[in-house]
């Protein structure tokens, strides 16, 4: 069985707010201390769409695919998915290793 | 020209009433969404706005909204009350949004045929409902006494709407 790889976030260190981006504010309650917070990138796919012109540094990579994944420890996430082949919404997605540091999913 | 309603009278011949604008936030990503149908940020603003200058989506004549991509004026549109939850699409294909049609959606085009040059995009939606309002525009909307504009900044993350009505 595949393992996916965790996704990073960010977690408050006063309230325990856990934001899908990393980010210096706490959304909630505007605490300033907030730490990294990894969970498994383990989700179900909510929709997709495919890019067929991208901005020019992603020229090369054209058609690709951006998804929106609702995670299994809740926070709902933007990332990409390498191929739409059996795609459909609330199917099961796992995150993948990426170079580019982009969330990169797959339909596990 | 903008100025006080008690001067217009003498500043402008064709004065138009800013009847109300009102400015809300969301959020900043696709995913702090709920609904991926929906921007929370123009729901609230048009509610605003409606309830300031007493008015309904249903008296609104014409509309300049932020089609920023062919799916956004279907959203926006029902975001905005203009018609229900999910009609967006048909009442566009039907022409129910078109010149003569329920309500004139964009008779200037809208965004995708102007480039939407982002900070410019506002004000030229002002520019076409005064003269939609002063009825002298090029594209002229019949008996147009009620206009609204509405603009999405990000997204979602920032709206305005503003009412606009020819002065009684
Ligand atoms: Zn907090």
């Amino acid at each position: 069985m595949r393992v996916p790889v965790d996704i990073e976030m960010a977690r408050c260190v006063a309230c325990g707010h856990v934001d899908a981006i990393t980010c210096v504010l706490c959304a909630k309650c505007l605490g300033t201390e907030m730490a990294a917070h990894a969970v498994p990138g383990r989700g179900r796919l909510a929709t997709w769409t495919t890019i067929r012109r991208p901005p020019t540094r992603f020229c090369e990579l054209a058609p690709y695919y951006v998804c929106v994944v609702d995670l299994d420890s809740g926070p709902r996430v933007t990332g990409r998915i390498d191929t739409l082949a059996g795609a459909k919404s609330g199917a099961p997605v796992m995150a993948v290793p990426c170079e580019s540091g982009i969330r990169l999913f797959t339909l596990a | 020209m903008l100025t006080a309603k008690s001067l217009s009278g003498e500043l402008v011949q064709t004065p138009v009433d800013i009847l109300a604008s009102a400015q809300t936030r969301g959020s900043p990503r696709i995913a702090g969404h709920p609904d991926l149908c929906s921007f929370e940020a123009t729901v609230k603003a048009a509610a605003l706005a409606y309830a300031a200058a007493g008015v309904t989506a249903r008296d609104i004549d014409v509309v300049e909204l932020h089609d920023c991509f062919s799916i956004a004026e279907i959203i926006d549109s029902e975001d905005l009350g203009l018609m229900s939850r999910g009609a967006g699409g048909a009442w566009a294909a039907e022409g129910r949004t078109g010149m003569g049609g329920d309500v004139v959606i964009n008779p200037s085009g809208g965004l995708l045929s102007k480039g939407h040059p982002v900070g410019a995009t506002g004000v030229g939606q002002i520019y076409e409902i005064v003269r939609q309002l002063r009825g002298d525009h090029p594209s002229q909307v019949q008996g147009a006494r009620l206009g609204m504009t509405h603009n999405l900044g990000g997204t979602g993350v920032a709206c305005t709407v503003t009412i606009l009505g020819r002065s009684a």
